[in-house]
């Protein structure tokens, strides 16, 4: 993938991987300056949203697995090492050296717990909780 | 009070998309052939929740990150 993708380039890519679709991508590129060298620092940042049919298709109600990354094809993680030309890691890098990371901004799912206040200590209360998938008629438990 | 409903679920089928539970709470249970109360609590033969809360799916969001020491990032990176 190439590091200036376009967000809708990053979210075909995505959705390319089996089992994924349902992907929503922002981009943000940010340039800051910096007190020391090399002065400037660049930045590009893609924000990906997981739709409820992603999870579905993972197998898994909620959390995704986090997106691992690399920069020289071939070790994988939340963060690839930093690349750069000549440094026996250098893999499609034009520029100076890079470093990406992945994190988690938000973990998905549904809530699984309720606080209920303003409720008397003394009185007794009953909870009624019910589920459904959207095909199937809602059921009570 | 809080109530875990971690334990409940709906079947799932192939193409189902959403996942949406209710949690009502009430002051009376809800089974059938009880008394109707007549307190402070209620209107008429109806119990009237407490509180009711609709739970659906938040999206999960990940941040991919990339940085470099100049503007002319042109390399790439594998997923």
């Amino acid at each position: 993938m190439a590091v200036n993708a376009s967000s809708e380039e990053m979210t075909i890519a995505l959705e390319s991987i089996r089992g994924l679709d349902g992907i929503i991508v922002k981009k943000t590129v940010r340039q800051e300056s910096t007190d020391n060298l090399p002065f400037e620092k660049y930045t590009v940042e893609f924000e990906v949203a997981f739709s409820s049919s992603a999870y579905l298709n993972l197998g898994s109600l909620g959390s995704v697995p986090l997106l691992l990354v690399s920069t020289d094809g071939l070790s994988f993680g939340s963060q690839g090492p930093a690349a750069s030309r000549g440094d026996g890691t250098f893999f499609g890098m034009f520029g100076s050296q890079f470093i990406a990371t992945t994190a988690k901004l938000r973990r998905g799912g549904i809530e699984s717990r309720a606080r209920v206040n303003g409720v008397d200590p003394d009185a007794a209360y009953y909870a009624r909780v019910r589920a459904g998938n959207g095909v199937l008629p809602q059921s009570s438990f | 009070m809080e109530i875990d409903s971690s334990g409940v679920s709906a079947p799932r089928l192939h193409g189902s998309r959403n996942f949406i539970a209710d949690l009502v709470i009430s002051s009376e249970p809800l089974t059938e052939s009880s008394e109707p109360p007549f307190d402070a609590g209620t209107t008429g033969m109806e119990v009237l929740p407490l509180g009711r809360r609709r739970l659906v799916p938040e999206p999960e969001v990940q941040l991919i990150t990339i940085t470099g020491r100049s503007r002319d990032l042109h390399g790439s990176v594998m997923f």
